[in-house]
């Protein structure tokens, strides 16, 4: 290997998926010198557009105020909705999802995928899916915190009230 | 289990699926995204883009079906020239079904 180590010293073995975490150097150790304790994890769910208010709201409980989310189609192992007395035209091949996603400490993990599984559990094919992704770096752009402390309120952030509530009374709704 | 992304063009979508579907994967994840590559989008005549229309798909697999996805996607998305897409695989820790897994042990309850 000696005759990669002048490259890899100068961050550019890119291709070789073996030496990646020698590739460059410092950059982990850099994202996380704030807390190195605090491993980091991404939750997305691909859920019912129909669940996706119950879902805000019940995590929202759980002090996980922050997500991304989007709308996709996707189909699960059925293949998307098949219409057996219906011709080809009736049988639709993707459906319409929400896919959120949420970074937060790993500690937060199980309780979200709770929170989130009781919030879209119907038992009929459709409900989703939740996976859980390693995040090997965060920062938050406005104050250049890294780490767990770019998810967490930040340093000069003025308490959170009353904002929940709207969300909650949502839940409510038949 | 390995997150399979990827970034092709919107007339390979098609393609690409019935090949996924051809290696045995068939529940998948799609949404339409801007993106460009190397190339900093097309030019064409006077007008450049670039911001190119593509097609992401997203699906979750098992370690042993990463390499056939693959193959399947790249057989489905290549013509040859720029703007191809990309292929991303990053590792997952855990999966659920929201009917059927089991909830994931509670940190809070003694």
């Amino acid at each position: 290997m000696r005759h990669g180590e002048g490259i890899e010293a100068r961050g550019m073995v890119r291709r070789d998926v073996g030496q990646r975490r020698s590739a460059a150097p410092g950059i982990l150790a850099m994202w996380n010198e704030s807390d190195g304790h605090g491993a980091m994890k991404e939750v997305i769910a691909v859920i019912r557009p129909s669940r996706w208010t119950a879902t805000k709201a019940r995590v929202q409980r759980l002090d996980i105020p922050a997500f991304t989310q989007q709308r996709v189609l996707g189909r699960g192992s059925e293949g998307g909705l098949w219409c057996e007395q219906a011709s080809d035209e009736a049988t639709v091949r993707y459906l319409p999802k929400r896919m959120v996603s949420w970074v937060v400490e790993a500690p937060l993990v199980n309780p979200l995928v709770q929170a989130i599984i009781e919030a879209n559990r119907t038992g009929q094919p459709g409900d989703g899916k939740v996976f859980v992704l390693p995040i090997d770096g965060a920062l938050r752009v406005r104050t250049g915190e890294r780490a767990v402390d770019a998810l967490r309120p930040a340093g000069d952030d003025e308490p959170v009230v009353g904002t929940m509530r709207e969300d909650d009374s949502q839940e409510t709704r038949p | 289990m390995k997150l399979i992304r990827a970034i092709v063009r919107p007339e390979r979508e098609e393609p690409v699926i019935r090949s996924l579907e051809t290696a045995g994967i068939v529940s998948l994840t799609k949404m339409d995204v801007l993106g460009r590559g190397q190339q900093r989008g097309i030019q064409v005549g006077p007008s450049s883009y670039d911001e190119i229309p593509k097609v992401q798909l997203m699906i979750v697999v098992e370690d042993s079906q990463v390499d056939p996805a693959v193959r399947a996607i790249e057989s489905g998305a290549r013509t040859g020239r720029h703007g191809d897409g990309k292929i991303f695989v990053s590792p997952v820790d855990a999966a659920y079904t929201i009917r059927t897994s089991e909830l994931p042990p509670s940190t809070t309850s003694a």
